[in-house]
């Protein structure tokens, strides 16, 4: 079996005309777990965006690359179907669009149409995993959603679609102790399940501790600074970001 | 029961009521006015009515409890009446402010005056529809929906593509106490076709009106619009729907007022425009004197999608009273939201698809508030085609696959 491999080369990137990723080098392969820190403002998301292909990211150097091919032409929506997820960090609000109705579309534009009923099944399922309150699926999409909640529909997101290769953008950022062990535990069981990849991006160890990544990368100033193993996150969050 | 006499008396102050609307009296308003030219005898085209009736009904699978056609108006249900009424002479007032032009013109050449009478403790679905020919007949219709009444009145507008008429209508709505009402009025006039709409809608005692307006046909579109809440406790809607493509013009006028204690109305209006559509918004809330622990608001929204298409909202309100429980205006108007469209795309949404999903929510936003479920099913699919396609239809196909997009509401 072929595992999808993501390749990020001496990517530099940038955004209202100001440098904010300046040389990342960084492969993931399906299957790995790997994990980014960094300060505010490091460019986290400006990479993660970047990769999933945000117009407003300008690359002036270097490539990414799926499978050996670049992928820096390629819209959105053809890199998601090549298998990449990004949890956002920030999930947008879209008044009027039913959650299901979102999730349907999105998963037939993936992986062709489901017959309804099974869609709903695996939905629910996913929902009731992860604690999500059953009126939450018939709403609009993020409308008015808590913080917590808007954070566990992304994951909810990725457990429907079934990516490759996923990015997590800060999916423990406003959640609660038990909603970060429910996210946690929902995310480890998809990746063993999927055999997913994972790039997730954190501020707090205390979501490692339910979970185990392979590789922590440390960002400052659009730089990987550090690599390491778990014990690399701990570190940070006694010591801080002084390297 | 009401009579001819009554309801000429009727038309006649609702007519009146309309000098003091602030769309004639306000400084801000004069500015932005769309002239809709008042018709002089007949227009040309649009005269296969019959088979615009017959594509439209099968099409909505809908029976029209009342229709215009060869016979003239003709209506089935117990609870309408049509009654002749002869041709006045029509004399412009130059003096006279436009919607007072307007009905004058409505009330006097109209042939034939529709009444609903809805008795206390009774309930009615009705639908009817109005087709337009080079014959420029207008439509009167005036309710009255009694205590403890419900009424789900749906009206579909319409002309031939090429019917250069004018579809001119006078609306006199009173709702009883505790009374529940839906209207639906749905624009849907070919882009050779002038709209001239006058609506007069009075909410009593602890009644529930909605007023869902969808103007999505039409060359140019002048309707005013004055909703009451004038029974204490009153709960009134007017939810406008706008779709505008190609040169499409919209001047919306509406005006809302609490004119009792513990009343609600509330004013919603969303406005899509393609092409070169240009749209005016007019809400404006006032709330009178001793209504105390009333609630008011006007909320305008837009959402250009082209660079030549623009909107007007124009919002305003005046309060007269101390101790309302609400009261607040807004309007916004923006182009697509670019990340949100980043969103849908992530999820592997492609580029056009994505865009469709954010225009569809932002008009389920208001459709969602129609309860009348084939009326929704009718205006999304009407909405979605005219988008989809970049064209307008007098009969575009419609269906019920549509139905689920609009979600549930908070
Ligand atoms: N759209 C934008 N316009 C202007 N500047 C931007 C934009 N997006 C990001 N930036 C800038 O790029 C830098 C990196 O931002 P980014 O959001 O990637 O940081 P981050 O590492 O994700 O931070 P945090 O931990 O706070 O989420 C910041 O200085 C930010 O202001
Ligand atoms: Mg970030």
């Amino acid at each position: 079996m072929n595992v999808m491999k993501l390749e990020i080369k001496d990517l530099h990137v940038e955004v209202e005309d100001k440098e904010v990723i300046k040389g990342i080098s960084l492969n993931i392969n399906e299957g790995e777990f790997h994990v980014l820190m960094g300060p505010n403002g490091s460019g986290k998301t400006t990479l993660s965006r970047t990769i999933m292909g945000h117009t407003k990211m300008k690359v002036t150097k270097g490539d990414i690359l799926v499978d050996g091919e670049s992928i820096l032409k390629m819209p959105t929506d053809k890199r998601a179907k090549l298998g990449l997820f990004l949890l956002f960090q920030s999930p947008i609000e879209i008044e009027g669009l039913g959650l299901l109705n979102f999730l349907n579309t999105a998963k037939a534009s993936l992986q062709g149409n489901l017959p309804f009923k099974e869609f709903m099944e695996e939905v629910k399922n996913d929902a009731k995993s992860l604690h999500i309150k059953e009126d939450i699926i018939g709403r609009s999409l993020n409308y008015g959603f808590s913080g917590g909640e808007k954070k566990k529909v992304e994951v909810l997101q990725m457990q429907v679609l079934k990516p490759k290769i996923a990015i997590l953008d800060e999916p423990d950022s406003g959640l609660d102790v038990d909603a970060v062990r429910v996210v946690a535990e929902n995310v480890n069981d998809y990746q063993q399940r999927a055999k997913a990849g994972l790039l997730l991006i954190t501020h707090y160890s205390r979501i490692l501790n339910y979970m185990k990544p392979n590789f922590v990368h440390v960002m400052v100033d659009g730089k990987i600074v550090k690599e390491g193993g778990r014990d690399l996150a701990d570190q940070i969050e006694k010591e801080g970001y002084k390297f | 029961m009401i009579t001819v006499e009554s309801t000429e008396k009727v038309l006649e102050q609702a007519i009146a009521s309309y000098s003091k609307m602030p769309f004639e009296t306000a400084q801000l308003y004069k500015k932005y006015v769309l002239n809709f030219p008042i018709p002089q005898g007949d227009a040309e085209g649009g005269t296969d009515l019959e088979k615009l009736r017959t594509q439209i009904a099968n099409e909505s699978r809908l029976r029209f409890d009342l229709y215009n056609g060869k016979e003239g108006t003709v209506s089935s249900s117990e609870f309408v009446k049509v009654s002749g009424k002869k041709q006045n002479d029509y004399r412009e007032d130059a003096n006279a402010g436009f919607e007072e032009r307007l009905g004058a013109y409505v009330s006097s050449r109209s042939k034939n005056s529709v009444e609903i009478d809805i008795p206390a403790g009774r309930e009615a679905k009705l639908n009817f529809l109005f087709l337009c020919d080079s014959s420029n007949a207008p439509v009167q219709v005036v309710a009255n929906i009694g205590d403890g009444s419900r009424l789900s009145l749906f009206e579909w507008f319409g002309s031939a593509s090429d019917a250069r008429c004018a579809s001119t209508t006078l609306h006199v709505i009173n709702a009883g106490s505790r009374s529940n009402v839906e209207i639906n009025m749905l624009h849907n006039e070919g882009l050779e076709t002038g709209v001239g709409a006058l609506n007069r809608v009075s909410a009593g005692e602890d009644s529930v009106v909605r007023m869902n307006g969808i103007y999505n046909g039409g060359k140019l579109t002048r309707s005013s619009t004055f909703a009451e809440a004038s029974g204490r406790g009153s709960n009134l809607l007017v939810n406008e729907i706008v779709l505008g493509n190609a040169e499409q013009k919209f001047d919306i006028n509406t005006f809302i007022l609490n004119s009792n204690q513990q009343t609600k109305a509330v004013l919603k209006t969303g406005a899509v425009l393609k092409g070169k559509s240009f749209c005016i918004l007019k809400g404006y809330a006032k709330v009178a004197e001793h209504t105390n622990g009333s609630y008011s608001n006007v909320e305008e929204r837009g959402l250009v999608l082209d660079p030549d298409a623009r909107i007007q909202p124009l919002p305003d309100m005046s309060i007269d009273c101390k101790d309302v429980a609400f009261a607040s205006h807004s309007a916004s108007t923006a182009p697509l939201d670019k990340e949100a469209l980043f969103y849908l795309m992530s999820r592997g949404i492609d580029e056009t698809k994505a865009k469709r999903i954010f225009v569809a929510s932002f008009l389920s936003k208001y459709l969602a508030d129609i309860e009348n479920d084939i009326v929704k099913e009718i205006a999304i699919s009407i909405l979605l085609d005219k988008l989809d396609n970049d064209r307008h239809t007098p009969v575009p196909k419609i269906s019920m696959q549509n139905l689920w997009i609009v979600p549930k509401k908070r």
